[in-house]
């Protein structure tokens, strides 16, 4: 019952939008009532959460197992800030004057990311993060150039292809499943699928995994397609970014997790080498462009290709390093979007995203320049934030499987991307301006949400309440296969 | 069914030898039709899930994907001669060699069903010209035609399947098609800004 309730909050929400009179603040209103419910129910769920216990609805195509409640949680959380910040734009006059059509589609975006978290069954999975993709594709030049229409469209162009592969994949495991089983009735169903004894002609499943994997890993903005990332998260409003980066990211590696699991039930070792390779060529790829990087939405752009990376590594790992992954993937999300959120204060307050005309931030806008410097460090891997962690345990298990030459390529791009990103970073946040701008007003609500962020990153890398920790290490076994 | 294949793949390789947006355009609705009459062929039984992917078809992308396209583009002054890879010999001989490898593909994939490999060659004929025109094209239309082949090779990869899709998840692959492919109209409408190398307007509020 309850995740028939989880998945019907976003969709009320949006037929209050649609056949009520909801314009201006109300249909933002809205917004921030329905992500507020869903992230209540979210967060409860996750608190509560038996481990091992699974519930379903709409006949086996809703689950609620310990994956679909973090992720659930976690893009409710992020969205809920998304809204909070929206509406902070909205007070201080720095919306456009029509913005019920922004509002109507964040709702689309949102409702199709929770269905494709709750979805038990692939295709319709695929189905949500398709819609979802074309529910914010036009949000990334709302308001905006031609340089973010062009932005937006590779965007799609990417997404379109990514997803595509991704359902050749699934059609190629549907015909290895068909072809073994005498042609009977293929199921699409997660659970019904770990179950099987067999997934039938390897060659069509393993053409399908390699597919599925592709496919995914150009929407994760894994190299080597990646390039649609950069230019889409730098050209969209801020709060649509963090959208993309937070919500939108974690739903495919939602996907991602959810298609490893099933395959390494029937072999744990499976796509080691790939995940390694796109894991590494995507740390590589992102530590080029931060050295050269002069824009500072861009650097946390490309520091986001990286962090993709490192998860892939982590999930090439297999089980043991499950937990990091985890814990690495929920402060990822809240990093990036604390890091967006605040870039949008930044870029609307001096007019410009590049670095070097930036000093001294954390005395122009104290409360701005102090959630961006935590971030920062948060960004980079210090302790005691939770990426710290996640990234040590994922670490440590590379020198455990004895994946020396990765460790070091990642332990030496790692520094570089520290002392390039410190390097344009520091001085943005406490150099000396010798034209220093006054004080500005900094209101809390620009950052209200970030603050949460703050001490939920803290909680990761010091003290995670118990039924969080088990959550985390219950999803973290299921990447080993079941 | 053989000559089915063959047809579909003239559908997506005769519109790179013709320099024509509306010999594309034309393809991609033959493309929908042929997509139908393969799949009345491969189902043989009639069901309910059958008919209405087949009436999907038929009205998405034999009607309304064509009209829809030519509705958004006939206004627009395209060059006469709109090609959608570069008009030389090279071009065209690697698109007839990505062929030869997508059927030699089909083979390697389904050696003992020679009905079966000449399906999957032709979708990964159909994925690779997709591929190739993407790789060729700046104008948002040619990468619309591109991205639509690219969905047709996807739904033949489709048929393949032993099995029809739940009629519910059937309905929502098609509604994610007719939503994808009015997201494209807003993007063909402002092609001229698509194609600028400049920044044309600044930037708004940064919501």
């Amino acid at each position: 019952m309850i995740a028939l309730w989880c998945a019907a909050v976003p969709l009320i929400g949006l037929g209050l939008l649609g056949f009520a009179p909801f314009r201006g603040r109300a249909a933002l209103a809205v917004l921030l009532a329905a992500t507020g419910v869903e992230a209540a129910l979210a967060a409860g769920l996750a608190w509560q959460h038996v481990p091992g216990e699974t519930a379903y609805a709409l006949g086996h195509y809703l689950v609620l197992d310990a994956s679909s409640i973090l992720f659930l949680a976690l893009i409710s959380v992020v969205f809920l800030g998304v809204a909070i910040y929206v509406r902070h734009r909205l007070a201080v006059g720095l919306l456009p004057g029509a913005f019920e059509g922004f509002v109507a589609r964040s709702l689309i975006f949102f409702a199709s990311c929770v269905l494709a978290v709750l979805s038990n069954h692939l295709l319709a999975m695929w189905v949500f993060l398709e819609l979802g993709t074309f529910a914010i594709a036009p949000l990334i030049f709302y308001a905006r150039g031609a340089t973010a229409l062009q932005a937006s469209w590779k965007y799609l162009l990417f997404s379109v292809i990514g997803l595509g592969l991704n359902l050749v994949g699934l059609l190629c495991l549907a015909r290895a499943i068909g072809g073994a089983h005498g042609h009977h009735e293929v199921t699409f169903f997660i659970d019904d699928l770990q179950h099987l004894a067999t997934l039938g002609d390897p060659k069509w499943w393993k053409l399908g995994l390699a597919l599925m994997v592709f496919g995914l890993g150009t929407k994760l903005g894994l190299a080597p397609m990646y390039a649609w990332l950069p230019d889409a998260y730098d050209e969209s409003p801020a709060s649509v970014t963090t959208m993309l980066s937070a919500v939108q990211f974690n739903c495919v590696l939602l996907a991602l997790f959810r298609e490893i699991s099933l395959f390494r039930s029937f072999d744990a070792d499976l796509i080691i080498d790939e995940l390694l390779v796109m894991g590494t060529l995507s740390i590589a790829v992102a530590t080029l462009h931060i050295v050269k990087a002069t824009n500072y939405k861009r650097l946390i752009a490309y520091a986001s290709i990286n962090h993709a990376g490192t998860i892939a590594l982590g999930l090439s790992m297999g089980k043991a390093a499950g937990y990091g992954v985890v814990i690495y993937v929920v402060s990822n999300a809240v990093v990036k979007a604390m890091l967006f959120m605040t870039s949008g204060n930044l870029n609307a307050h001096y007019g410009t995203k590049q670095m070097s005309a930036l000093r001294g931030v954390i005395r122009t806008m104290p409360f701005n320049g102090w959630v961006f410097m935590l971030g920062a460090f948060a960004l980079l891997g210090f302790a005691p934030f939770g990426s710290f962690l996640g990234e040590m345990i994922m670490l440590s298990n590379m020198v455990e499987r004895t994946y020396l030459p990765v460790f070091f390529f990642t332990g030496f791009a790692l520094t570089i991307i520290l002392v390039a990103s410190g390097r344009s970073l520091f001085p943005m946040i406490w150099g000396d301006s010798p034209d220093a701008p006054a004080r500005v007003p900094d209101s809390f609500g620009s950052i209200a949400a970030n603050v949460f962020y703050v001490a939920v990153l803290l909680s990761l890398g010091v003290y995670t309440p118990a039924p969080l920790a088990a959550l985390f290490r219950e999803v973290g076994a299921t990447l080993g296969g079941r | 069914m053989t000559n089915l294949f063959v047809a579909y793949v003239a559908t997506y390789f005769l519109p790179l030898l013709f320099l024509s947006w509306r010999v594309a355009v034309i393809g991609l609705g033959l493309q929908g039709v042929l997509l139908a009459m393969l799949l009345a062929a491969h189902h043989g039984e009639w069901s309910w899930s059958g008919a209405l992917e087949l009436a999907s078809l038929l009205a998405i992308r034999a009607v309304f994907v064509p009209w829809y396209l030519y509705h958004l583009m006939h206004d627009h002054d395209l060059a006469e001669d709109f090609a959608l890879i570069s008009k030389n010999l090279a071009q065209w001989m690697f698109a007839f060699l990505l062929l030869v490898i997508a059927f030699s593909f089909g083979v390697s994939m389904s050696p003992d069903d020679p009905e079966e490999a000449l399906q999957v060659g032709t979708a990964t004929g159909s994925i690779l010209v997709a591929m190739l025109i993407l790789a060729n094209q700046r104008h948002p239309l040619g990468q619309i035609i591109a991205l639509l082949n690219f969905e047709g090779g996807v739904t033949l990869v489709e048929l393949l399947s032993p099995h029809a899709v739940p009629p519910l998840v059937g309905v929502g692959i098609s509604l994610t098609f007719v939503v994808f492919v009015l997201t494209c109209g807003p993007y063909l409408r402002r092609h001229a800004w698509m194609t600028a190398r400049a920044e044309d307007q600044p930037d708004g509020s940064d919501l």
